[in-house]
C-alpha cells in the first residue's frame, strides 16, 4: 500500500500520540514519534522522508516553528497539522507558510490516513488542476457567502463574522452550510484547503 | 411582574438617604471631593498666605484710600466684562460639580455665582460715565450704587445659604436640567427684578449718593451694612468649615471684606483699589475650582485605569480558563475518537483482530476516566476558593459593583436607580463570588442597553423576605428576554452576544446556587429583563 514512507508523529499527548502510532503502524507505515518538536528537529539531515504530522499547540516549540524551521533548514518534506478548537487562525498561518494539510481534532481513523495518502510526495502532483478547480468551486458563491467565507477561513467564529457583517450568528450559520455544500467541503479545514488552493493572490491579479 | 416602588427617585439618592453611614461614604468617595474631602495642610497654607496678602495690600492702600485719581471711566466696563467671564465660568464649574453631587447647597452656591456674573452688566450699562454720561438703561443717581449693593449681596447671602444647607446634605432629586433651569432663571429673574427696581423706583430709593462721585453717609451705612452680612457668612463659614470648597469660600468672603471696606469716593485710590479686590473675588474660586478638578480628575482617571485593569483581567481569565479547559478535555476525547476508529478498522480486518480491539477498548476506557478526572480537578479548584465565608451586606457588595462600572454606566448614559432596603440581614458568603455576580449583571445591562434610544435605566432594588432571607432585582430598559430563550437563559453558551462566551449568566446561577439561593430571569412589563435574585440569610448575623 505505502509501501515504505515514514511517518513522524510530534504529539505532546501520550494517549494521543499512541493511537495515531498504532493507527498508522496497522495502516502499513513506518512511525516515528516524538514527544517535543525539537526532538524531531534535532535529527537535522537524517529525517527519513515521507511525511510529519505535528500537533499545533505543544510546550516548547510550536507546530508553526517547526514547519518554519524545516523550511528554513531546506527540507520539503511535507508537513500536516493536528489543532484543537480555536486555533484555526494559527492554521491557516500554517498553510500559508507551506503546511500541506491539517486536521480538527477529534479526528477519525480514515480521514488522517487519507490526508497522509495525499500529502506523500508519491500521491502528489496536480496542484495547478487543482487551484482551477478551486477558482471555479468559489465563484459559486453569492457575494454574501464569499464575504462570510473569506471571515471564517481567516480564523473568525461564526460570531465574530456576524458582528463584522452586522448579522445574526444563526445567518452565518445558514451561508456556513450554504458554502460547505457548494463546496462539497465536510469541514472548515477542507474549506481553508480550497481557499488557499485558490490561490486569490493570483487571481486578483 | 416586579414593582418598582419610588421610580423617579434618582440613582445616588436612596441608598444616602436609606442606608446607613457606610453607603454613605461609599457614594462620596464615587463623587468629587470638592465639598466631601477635607483640605490638606498645605491647602490651608495657601488659604493663610492668600488672605494674608488680601489684608497687607488692603492695609496699606487703606491709608491713601480717599486720594482722588483721574476719572478713568472705562475701567469699569473693562473690570465688570473681566467679572462677567470668570464668575460666570465659575458658575458652570460649581453646575457641574453639582450635576455629580446633586447637592443642594452646591446649586444654590452655583446660582449665586451666576447672579454675580449677570448683575454686573447693568452695573457697567448704568455706571456714569461708562457708556453715557448719566448711565444706559435710564439710570438715575442712585441705580449704580444700589446694583453694587445687590451685586455685593450675591456671594454672602449664597455663601450663608450655602452654609446652612451643606451640613443637612440635601440631595435634588429629578431631572438635572430642570434644575439647573430653575436657579438659573431665579439667578436671571432676580437680577431683571433687581435692575427694574432700580432704574424705574431710582427716584424712591434712599439717597446713596449725593452726587455722581460722592457717597452720602447712608451709602457708607449701607456699605457697612453689606459688610456685616459678608463677615457674617465668614463666620458660618468658619464654624462649618469641613472641606476643600468652605477654605476657600472663607478666602473669597475675607477678599469681599477687603473690597467692601475700601469702597469710597469714586476715582479715588481706594475705588480703584477696591475693584481690584472685586476681580481678585472673583477669580480665586475660578482658580481653586480649576486646579482641583483638574487634581480629581487625574486621580479619578488613574482610579478608574486601576479598575478597568482588575475587572479585565477577571475577564481575561475567565476566557483563558475556558480555551485551558476545552485544551485538556478535547485531548482525551480526540484520543478515544481515535481509537475508537481504529479498533473500527481492526475489526474489518479479515479475520478481525480481536486482541488488539480488546486493547483498544481498554484504553478508551481509561481516557474516558481521563477526561472525566479533568472536570473533577476543575472543580476542586472551584472548591477551593470555597474557603472563608464571611458575613457580607449586600447593599454594600453592590454599591461596589457600581462603583467599579461607574464609568461605564456614565459613558452609556445610564441612569442608576439603586433602592436599598436599610438594616438587611447579612449573607454569609464569598465576598469576590458575590461581586462578580453583580458585576456580571450590571454588565449584561449595559451591553443589553447598549444601542437602544430612549431612557436607559439600570434598577437595583434589595429587600428583606420573610423568613430570613432577600431579595434582589435588578432590572434594565433593553430590549428584554425573548420568551423563547427563557427556559435556557442561564445555560452556559447561550448568548445574544457578538462577543460572549455565553458564561456569564450561567456563572451568575452557579454562584447564587453556591450561596443557597435562587436566580429567576423575565420580563418586565416595561420590556426590559428583570433578574431576581432570592438569598438566604441568618438572622443571627445581623448587620449593624
Amino acid at each position: 500500500m505505502s509501501g515504505h514512507s515514514v511517518i513522524h508523529v510530534v504529539e505532546d499527548d501520550e494517549a494521543m500520540r499512541d493511537s495515531i502510532v498504532e493507527l498508522l503502524r496497522d495502516g502499513g507505515y513506518i512511525v516515528r514519534a516524538y514527544t517535543r518538536a525539537e526532538e524531531l528537529l534535532a535529527r537535522g539531515a537524517t529525517i527519513e522522508p515521507g511525511c510529519i504530522v505535528s500537533d499545533v499547540r505543544m510546550p516548547g516549540m510550536d507546530g508553526l516553528t517547526l514547519l518554519r524551521r524545516l523550511r528554513a533548514g531546506g527540507s520539503a518534506i511535507p508537513l500536516m497539522l493536528i489543532t484543537g478548537h480555536g486555533d484555526i487562525s494559527m492554521a491557516v498561518a500554517a498553510m500559508k507558510a507551506g503546511a500541506i494539510d491539517f486536521l480538527e481534532k477529534p479526528f477519525e481513523a480514515d480521514e488522517l490516513l487519507a490526508s497522509i495518502a495525499a500529502a506523500l510526495p508519491a500521491a502528489s502532483g496536480g496542484t495547478a488542476k487543482g487551484s482551477e478547480t478551486s477558482r471555479q468551486l468559489l465563484q459559486k458563491l453569492t457575494s454574501r457567502e464569499y464575504e462570510v467565507l473569506e471571515r471564517l477561513v481567516s480564523g473568525k467564529s461564526n460570531k465574530e463574522v456576524a458582528a463584522q457583517l452586522g448579522i445574526s450568528p444563526r445567518t452565518v450559520e445558514f451561508h456556513r452550510a450554504h458554502v460547505m455544500e457548494k463546496m462539497a467541503a465536510k469541514g472548515l479545514p477542507e474549506l481553508v484547503r480550497i481557499w488557499l488552493s485558490a490561490d486569490l493572490s493570483q487571481l486578483t491579479k | 411582574m416586579i414593582a418598582r416602588p419610588n421610580p423617579s427617585r434618582p440613582a445616588r439618592t436612596a441608598p444616602e438617604t436609606k442606608s446607613g453611614p457606610a453607603a454613605d461614604d461609599q457614594l462620596d468617595g464615587a463623587s468629587l471631593g470638592l465639598i466631601n474631602v477635607r483640605p490638606t495642610p498645605r491647602q490651608n497654607q495657601s488659604a493663610i498666605a492668600t488672605v494674608a496678602a488680601l489684608f497687607i495690600a488692603a492695609l496699606s492702600a487703606a491709608h491713601y484710600a480717599s486720594l482722588p485719581l483721574p476719572h478713568f471711566a472705562a475701567f469699569i466696563p473693562f473690570i465688570n466684562a473681566t467679572i462677567l467671564v470668570t464668575d460666570l465660568i465659575t458658575a458652570i464649574l460649581l453646575f457641574v460639580h453639582f450635576s455629580i453631587s446633586r447637592s443642594q447647597a452646591l446649586l444654590i452656591l452655583a446660582g449665586g455665582y451666576l447672579f454675580t456674573a449677570l448683575i454686573v452688566i447693568p452695573h457697567a450699562l448704568t455706571f456714569p460715565g461708562a457708556f453715557s454720561p448719566t448711565g444706559l438703561l435710564g439710570a438715575g443717581l442712585q441705580t449704580t450704587g444700589w446694583l453694587y449693593n445687590f451685586w455685593h449681596l450675591g456671594f454672602p447671602v449664597s455663601a450663608l445659604l450655602y452654609t446652612c444647607l451643606k451640613e443637612r446634605n440635601r440631595i435634588i432629586e429629578g431631572p438635572l436640567w430642570s434644575a439647573i433651569g430653575w436657579c438659573a432663571t431665579i439667578s436671571i429673574g432676580l437680577v431683571l427684578a433687581i435692575v427694574w427696581l432700580v432704574t424705574v423706583g431710582d427716584a424712591l430709593l434712599p439717597r446713596l449718593f449725593l452726587n455722581v462721585s460722592e457717597l452720602s453717609s447712608l451709602g457708607f451705612q449701607v456699605t457697612y451694612l453689606n459688610l456685616l452680612i459678608v463677615a457674617l457668612a465668614l463666620a458660618f463659614l468658619w464654624i462649618r468649615r469641613r472641606s476643600v470648597l468652605d477654605l476657600w469660600l472663607m478666602v473669597v468672603a475675607c477678599a469681599l471684606i477687603n473690597e467692601l471696606a475700601l469702597a469710597s469716593v469714586r476715582f479715588s485710590l481706594g475705588f480703584y483699589f477696591s475693584r481690584v479686590f472685586s476681580f481678585a473675588t472673583s477669580t480665586i474660586l475660578l482658580a481653586v475650582l480649576l486646579a482641583e478638578t483638574t487634581g480629581l480628575y487625574t486621580r479619578l482617571a488613574l482610579a478608574n485605569m486601576l479598575l478597568r485593569r482588575e475587572r479585565d483581567n477577571k475577564l481575561m481569565n475567565m476566557a483563558a480558563v475556558v480555551a485551558s479547559i476545552s485544551h485538556e478535555v478535547k485531548q482525551p476525547l480526540a484520543s478515544i475518537v481515535m481509537r475508537a476508529s481504529t479498533a473500527l478498522r481492526f475489526l474489518g480486518h479479515a479475520p478481525p483482530e480481536v486482541d488488539k480491539v480488546r486493547s483498544s477498548l481498554n484504553k478508551i476506557v481509561k481516557d474516558g476516566h481521563r477526561a472525566s478526572e479533568i472536570f473533577d480537578s476543575i472543580r476542586d479548584l472551584f472548591r477551593a476558593s470555597e474557603q472563608g465565608r464571611v458575613k457580607i451586606d449586600i447593599n454594600e457588595i453592590i454599591l461596589n459593583a457600581l462603583d467599579m462600572m461607574h464609568w461605564e454606566l456614565t459613558e452609556h448614559h445610564i441612569t442608576v436607580r439603586a433602592d436599598f432596603m436599610p438594616g438587611l440581614p447579612a449573607v454569609m458568603g464569598h465576598r469576590g463570588q458575590l461581586q462578580e455576580l453583580f458585576l456580571n449583571l450590571i454588565f449584561n445591562a449595559i451591553e443589553a442597553m447598549d444601542g437602544k434610544s430612549g431612557e436607559r435605566v439600570l434598577s437595583l432594588k434589595t429587600e428583606r423576605r420573610e423568613g430570613d432571607g432577600l431579595v434582589i432585582w435588578v432590572t434594565d430598559t433593553g430590549p428584554g428576554i425573548d420568551p423563547k430563550r427563557l427556559d435556557n437563559i442561564f445555560d452556559p453558551f447561550v448568548t445574544t452576544k457578538p462577543q460572549g462566551l455565553g458564561l456569564g449568566l450561567a456563572i451568575c446561577r452557579m454562584i447564587v446556587e453556591r450561596h443557597g439561593g435562587q436566580m429567576l430571569a423575565s420580563s418586565d412589563q416595561g420590556g426590559g429583563a428583570v433578574f431576581e435574585i432570592m438569598l438566604p440569610a441568618n438572622s443571627g448575623h445581623e448587620l449593624s
